[in-house]
């Protein structure tokens, strides 16, 4: 990563951590309506998902 | 066709301490300006505690990002490589998690699919980026699984991003995570 744009990140991370502003926004409903998670119907399909997600992710790193 | 580069993006105005939500300034084409806010905030699922939504544009008049609008930035390119670095400084925060688009609608997500690809060199500096269509078993009698309720049985199913893949054949999910 350039130089300048890590000096960036810090910058933003500072403002973060001097900023007054309460974490978090309105409280998050259940179930979500995200598309994701309505495919996901129980922990099992939750397990295999996330098991093949990062199994994807590994992939495309190593290329 | 939009240039992600992270030297030239908006300062936030507002910020919150854990990085989850950043607001910053777009000038528009009229000579006013537009308030942006971008939040990256649990999916709400607890089956899935490591995925988080990318989500961003203005607020609507309910209070929520209005994430139909159609705004006509001075500069996209600096408004999505604002964006796309939030969402770096957040996962540099939170190694750990994915962050996700569903993308609100088609037109959306052909947006972020030809941003992705276009810009698939400058984006593996830091992000690895996953696409997940969803599919339905075939049985041996010929029929598609259904579900409990007789519809079909659609699963997530996730692969590295093809970059051959054209915006005219979009995923249906898209996730991305800190590149290691």
């Amino acid at each position: 990563m350039k130089e300048n744009i890590r000096d960036k990140i810090k910058k933003v991370v500072a403002l973060a951590n001097s900023s007054v502003k309460e974490n978090n926004s309105a409280p998050i409903e259940y179930p979500s309506n995200d598309s994701l998670s309505k495919s996901i119907r129980n922990k099992q399909e939750a397990d295999i998902f996330l098991a093949e997600l990062d199994a994807a992710f590994k992939m495309a790193q190593s290329r | 066709m939009i240039k992600i580069n992270f030297d030239d993006t908006f300062d936030p105005i507002e910020l919150v301490p854990n990085l989850s939500i950043i607001k910053f300034n777009s000038p528009l084409k009229n000579n006013s300006e537009q308030q942006l806010i971008v939040k990256v905030l649990p999916l709400g699922d607890p089956l899935l505690p490591n995925v988080y939504n990318l989500s961003f544009g203005p607020i609507g008049a309910d209070g929520e990002i209005d994430d139909q609008a159609k705004i006509e930035h001075e500069n996209t390119d600096k408004v999505f490589s604002s964006i796309l670095f939030y969402s770096l400084i957040f996962l540099q925060r939170y190694p750990d998690l994915t962050i996700g688009i569903d993308g609100s609608n088609d037109v959306r997500a052909y947006l972020y699919h030809r941003m992705i690809i276009t810009n698939r060199v400058y984006l593996s500096e830091y992000f690895v980026t996953t696409g997940t269509d969803w599919y339905v078993r075939l049985l041996r009698n010929g029929n598609i699984e259904l579900d409990s309720e007789g519809n079909a049985f659609f699963k997530p199913k996730p692969e590295p991003f093809d970059f051959k893949r054209q915006a005219r054949d979009l995923y249906r999910y898209y996730m991305f995570r800190l590149k290691a």
